[in-house]
């Protein structure tokens, strides 16, 4: 039994590693990562269980990380077919960044277990190894979310089941003028361009919620940056002690810097500790540019904190300030309670075009309004005292926030705007109801699938058939 | 004729299935002994007087690519044709027609007194003979003699302890004036299998010369153009075609009907078996939607001569005074008389879980099941799987393996994989819905798909498979004309296409991709091609659809084909028979016992029965991996 198509993931597991390896397993696997990977030194075809080092770069040339190509020519791989194994920087974002190419590419995001799967479809598996396996597909049916993301998650299985509930009873009156077309059934046989944008119309503002959803079930991952002495540890604890601050201790995350973790407005922000580095006296520069970027590449948001009292230097902070250039940025101006109102108006003029919050670490004041303004910079939208009382989630309706989800809902909208498409040209009724069928099998993949029987259960209790 | 009590197959039961059962059989070259409690009912339809319809018309076209015989049972005695859903798509489309309920019978019963090999014989089978209770070795009938069979395939249709109702009243009976089986039953439980109860009913049936006609519509006829016979073999349809008329149900009618609930069998909880929600009884309909003011009827005509007037959509259970009383209502019908009664009848049917996909019990080897016993309801569904049975045990017979018919393949595997893997609830119909890929069962491919199984098998005769072979070659011819044909963009072109609303090409074109747009045919893309240059001739109008819906949808079906693909991978998983699920880690016992129950013959089976989740494919697969199986 071999697959005919391929299959790719993040093999590597959630969290701040040293390295990430993406796994692409199929016939087309090398094409799907010659589509992304190009080696400094020019090889024909890789040799099998040899390293290649090179570049991996966009679809525009741009490059996303520099690292390996390992190539396992099937039947000796894992899954018994070609596999490619991408070795680049463990950053979670350089990960997704690298396995959206690779789908892009033409390979599939793989399901739960389904390398294993394969592995011994292939007869790759000794037991130990697919029992193993299985206690990992279990695990992944019986997930072990944080309360929040579970909320998360259940908030958004009631909007994808209404949108469901739509395209089902859409699909049901469908199926209706096919099987029982000689029923005098009463059915309201024109309307069914109007359901389906309403579906669609709701699957599109659910795209919108992914970047969102991801901030709130992963964390966002939060730089402090600052010049020496500007009040950066007391800002960090301050945000940790408040929030009774949980010190995250997951391995491996410790080889370039450890994080911590506080819950601001109910975001898992992940505060990149600069312990390391709170001795020396000139930071920035001795902490090498290297380094630097690198930290700032991984965060998601920076807060640059500026002494308001040294003024005097701010050319020099404005310069610190290009390096993060591009990322989302909050700039917090410490000591807010030692300057005068002028001196504030010719700071906020100097920081024009930057998002300023003016605190005083020390005394804990507009600490709130520190917290407010990350909360925005991280979902992308204002933050409302109603959502104090509920600590666990955002007050989001509903988010998507894993890739996976996000993938089914575009498949989705997909196959909807082709109805859509189809109705427009009056293609015949059958062909509409195959995108539709397929729009409800790709939301089946989040929710559970709508089966034949329940559509049927639709007709017989909504319409009088039997002629 | 062969005058020893020994036989290869008998057929218990002369309907739908046991037809299809004892036809295929025989034809297959075994001896063949058909037992039947009445010699003049072969072939009966005891419902409507109709065969097809959507997705029933497709198992007819599919029981005639495999070399049955209900599509030129009907060709020869049809009334009235009808091709539904024309402009809803090419699978939905679908072919229906009125019978001529006596031409029908007398036509099936010609063809099973005309074929070698096929026994007839009046009786009532009392049991079931086997040897140790696990192998069949014949049947005993209700004279005390005794059948040898290597197989024998049960068709007992609405027989077995059949329990007729008209209003409170009940009496036993299998159909309207015949007798019950109700030794059957017992032989049958007394050997293990799982009875249930099912329910159905019908319509009464009235007298034409009773009907106003004035009063009520004629349904239009379809012109000779548009219908098609069913059989890929029969010539076109030259027979008068008889209309059929629509009236109303009323007010009235709908009162009438709910003051006497109380006198319904239905409502007062006298039946226990459960009815088919697609075919209600009016009853039903009028309690069930209240809001509405009529229903639909139908009137008809069960014959080119008969006085009998089938009016369609008024099943009932109702008292008989109460069924003339409602009927008077109704316009047209103010004078009308009952010929006879409407009815509802219970009977006993065993849940097709017991069955093996090539409908051997699972219980008793060389048994087979058939029709309505296995919970179905339809002439269509029941002949499919005389069929079936009928090509499974005679290829047993003759020691090759079961001919299963995939999803992607035909309804009629989706039916016999839907009625193994799920069991049915109520009296289970064919439904398009029902096909995941409805778009590769289309009436128009049916010899595509099954023709050749039917020649392998032995059903085909080799004349009707080399026509088909050059007709599937005139598809191909024509098909890769198109691909490689190329028109370039000239004016002569332009204003040829601008006559048929289709813009003119930009660059060259394939005549293929010319024949997807919208307003194009077969024959106007021929006609652009320059004089002179060598083109096919123009194909019979069957085959030039095909290839239009071939080109024209060619790529929903490619996607349709991958997906088909990727659940037939998953068929071909075989999981060995006796496999021990109580040694497969992780399984919940739930799930344990429905695979016990349903004991799938693959993975992909496994993954349909209802409640089995993906994880424990998984586990079953480790497990299969991990005693060598796979």
């Amino acid at each position: 039994m071999t697959s005919t198509d391929t299959i790719t993931a993040i093999s590597t597991p959630v969290g701040e590693g040293g390295i990430g390896i993406i796994r692409i397993s199929g016939p087309t696997a090398l094409n799907a990562a010659f589509s992304i990977f190009s080696p400094v030194e020019k090889f024909v075809f890789p040799e099998p269980r040899q390293f290649y080092i090179g570049h991996f770069k966009n679809l525009s040339s741009k490059i996303i990380d520099k690292g390996f190509l390992v190539f396992f020519k099937g039947p000796a791989s894992y899954t018994g077919e070609d596999i490619v194994e991408l070795h680049c920087h463990g950053s979670m974002l350089v990960l997704k960044k690298i396995l959206y190419e690779v789908i892009k590419s033409g390979a599939r995001l793989a399901m739960p277990g389904e390398f294993t799967k394969r592995a011994f479809l292939n007869g790759k598996m000794d037991l130990v190894q697919a029992e193993a396996v299985i206690d990992v597909i279990r695990a992944g049916t019986e997930n072990a979310l944080s309360a929040a993301s579970a909320r998360l998650e259940g908030r958004l299985s009631k909007k994808i089941d209404s949108i469901k509930e739509v395209l089902a009873d859409t699909l049901a009156r469908m199926e209706l003028e096919f099987d029982f077309s000689e029923d005098d059934t009463e059915a309201d046989k024109t309307d069914f361009t109007e359901p389906l944008e309403i579906a669609s119309a709701g699957l599109k503002k659910l795209l919108l919620t992914y970047e969102e959803g991801v901030v709130l079930k992963d964390g966002l991952r939060t730089l402090i940056l600052g010049r020496p002495n500007a009040g950066k540890s007391s800002l960090l604890n301050v945000l940790l002690q408040q929030e009774r601050a949980i010190v995250t201790d997951i391995p491996g995350t410790t080889r370039d810097f450890i994080e911590e973790a506080a819950n601001i407005r109910g975001i898992l922000i992940r505060l990149i500790d600069t312990a390391g580095l709170r001795e020396t006296n000139d930071q920035i520069e001795s902490m090498g540019v290297d380094f630097a970027v690198r930290k700032i590449n991984a965060a998601g948001l920076v807060i640059y904190v500026f002494d308001a009292t040294s003024q005097i230097s701010i050319e020099e902070d404005k310069k610190l300030l290009e390096m993060v250039h591009g990322k989302k940025l909050l700039v917090a101006v410490n000591k807010n309670d030692l300057v005068s109102d002028s001196e504030r108006a010719a700071i906020k003029k100097a920081f024009n075009g930057h998002k300023l919050v003016f605190i005083s670490a020390l005394n804990e004041t507009g600490i709130d309004n520190l917290k407010n303004a990350i909360f925005e910079q991280a979902v992308g939208r204002t933050f409302s005292s109603s959502e104090i009382a509920d600590t666990g989630g955002g007050a989001a309706d509903e988010l998507l926030s894993s890739l996976r989800h996000k993938e089914a809902a575009q498949s989705a909208l997909k196959s909807l705007e082709n109805a859509l498409t189809a109705l427009l040209q009056k293609t015949p009724l059958e062909f509409i109801a195959i995108d539709l069928r397929r729009a409800l099998n790709s939301l089946g993949e989040i929710t559970g699938e709508v089966t034949t029987e329940e559509i049927l259960d639709r007709i017989f209790s909504s319409f009088c058939v039997g002629k | 004729m062969k005058s020893t009590s020994k036989y290869d197959v008998i057929i218990v039961g002369a309907g739908h299935a046991g037809c299809e059962a004892a036809l295929a059989t025989s034809r297959m070259g075994l001896c063949t002994l058909v037992v039947t409690m009445n010699l003049d009912t072969i072939g009966q339809m005891s419902c409507n007087p109709a065969i097809g319809g959507v997705a029933k018309g497709h198992i007819v076209k599919e029981i005639d690519a495999l070399g049955g015989e209900m599509a030129q049972a009907i060709d020869a005695s049809a009334i009235q044709f009808r091709l539904l859903n024309d402009s809803k798509g090419p699978a939905v489309r679908a072919t229906r027609a009125q019978a001529d309920r006596t031409l029908y019978k007398e036509r099936m019963r010609a063809a099973l007194e005309q074929t070698e090999n096929l026994h007839l014989r009046q009786g009532t089978v009392t049991a079931l003979l086997t040897n140790n209770s696990r192998q069949i070795s014949g049947v005993r009938l209700d004279t005390n003699e005794t059948f040898e069979a290597k197989a024998v395939i049960v068709t007992t249709g609405t027989f077995l302890r059949g329990l007729m109702h008209i209003g409170l009243n009940k009496f036993d009976g299998g159909r309207a004036g015949e007798a019950p089986s109700k030794d059957m039953s017992e032989s049958l439980l007394s050997l293990g299998f799982t009875l249930g109860r099912l329910k159905t009913g019908t319509c009464p049936r009235l007298d034409k010369r009773t009907i106003d006609f004035s009063k009520v519509a004629e349904q239009e006829l379809q012109g000779t153009d548009i219908i098609k016979p069913f059989s890929f073999s029969s010539g076109p349809i030259t027979r008068r075609q008889i209309p059929c008329h629509i009236t109303y149900t009323n007010d009235k009618t709908h009162n009438i009907i709910k003051e006497n609930l109380d006198r319904s069998p239905l409502y007062s909880g006298v039946i226990e078996g459960t009815g088919p929600r697609y075919c209600p009884s009016i009853e039903d309909k009028v309690v069930k939607f209240p809001e509405r003011h009529r229903h639909q009827v139908f009137i008809e005509p069960e014959g080119y001569d008969s006085v009998e007037i089938y009016p369609n959509g008024l099943s009932t259970s109702l008292p008989v005074d109460v069924q003339l009383k409602f009927l008077r209502t109704i316009e047209g019908f103010e004078d009308v008389e009952i010929l006879r009664p409407g009815y509802a009848i219970e009977y006993d049917f065993a849940s097709p879980t017991q069955l093996k996909p090539s409908l051997e019990t699972k219980l008793i080897e060389n048994l087979y099941f058939a029709g309505q016993i296995n919970g179905t309801s339809g002439y269509e569904e029941a002949g499919a799987q005389g069929l079936m049975a009928g090509i499974n045990a005679a290829l047993k017979i003759k020691g090759n393996s079961p001919l299963i018919l995939g999803r992607s393949q035909a309804y009629i595997g989706v039916m016999i994989d839907d009625l193994v893997t799920k069991g049915t609830a109520e009296p289970y119909r064919m439904f398009t819905s029902r096909a995941e890929h409805r778009l590769l069962l289309r009436e128009d491919n049916a010899e595509f798909r099954l023709k050749e199984l039917g020649y392998n098998a032995g059903l085909v005769t080799a004349p009707a498979y080399n026509i088909f072979s050059s007709k599937k070659k005139r598809v191909e011819e024509i098909l890769s004309f198109l691909e490689t044909t190329k028109v370039t963009p000239s004016a002569t072109v332009t204003t040829a296409l601008k006559a048929f609303d289709a813009d003119g090409p930009k660059k060259t074109h394939s005549l293929k991709e010319l024949l997807r747009r919208q307003t194009m045919t077969l024959e106007k893309v021929l006609s652009l091609l320059p004089d002179g240059l060598p083109r096919p001739l123009m194909p019979c109008p069957e085959i030039a659809s095909l290839v239009e819906t071939e080109t024209k949808y060619e790529g929903y079906i490619k996607r349709e084909l991958e997906e088909a693909d990727r659940i037939k991978r998953l068929d071909n998983v075989k999981i060995p028979s006796g496999i021990a699920y109580e040694n497969i880690h992780g399984l919940s016992t739930e799930i344990r016992e429905k695979l016990k129950r349903v004991q799938p013959e693959s993975i992909g089976q496994a993954g349909r029965v209802s409640g089995v989740t993906p994880a424990a494919i998984s586990m079953i697969m480790v497990h299969l991996k991990k005693t060598g199986a796979i």
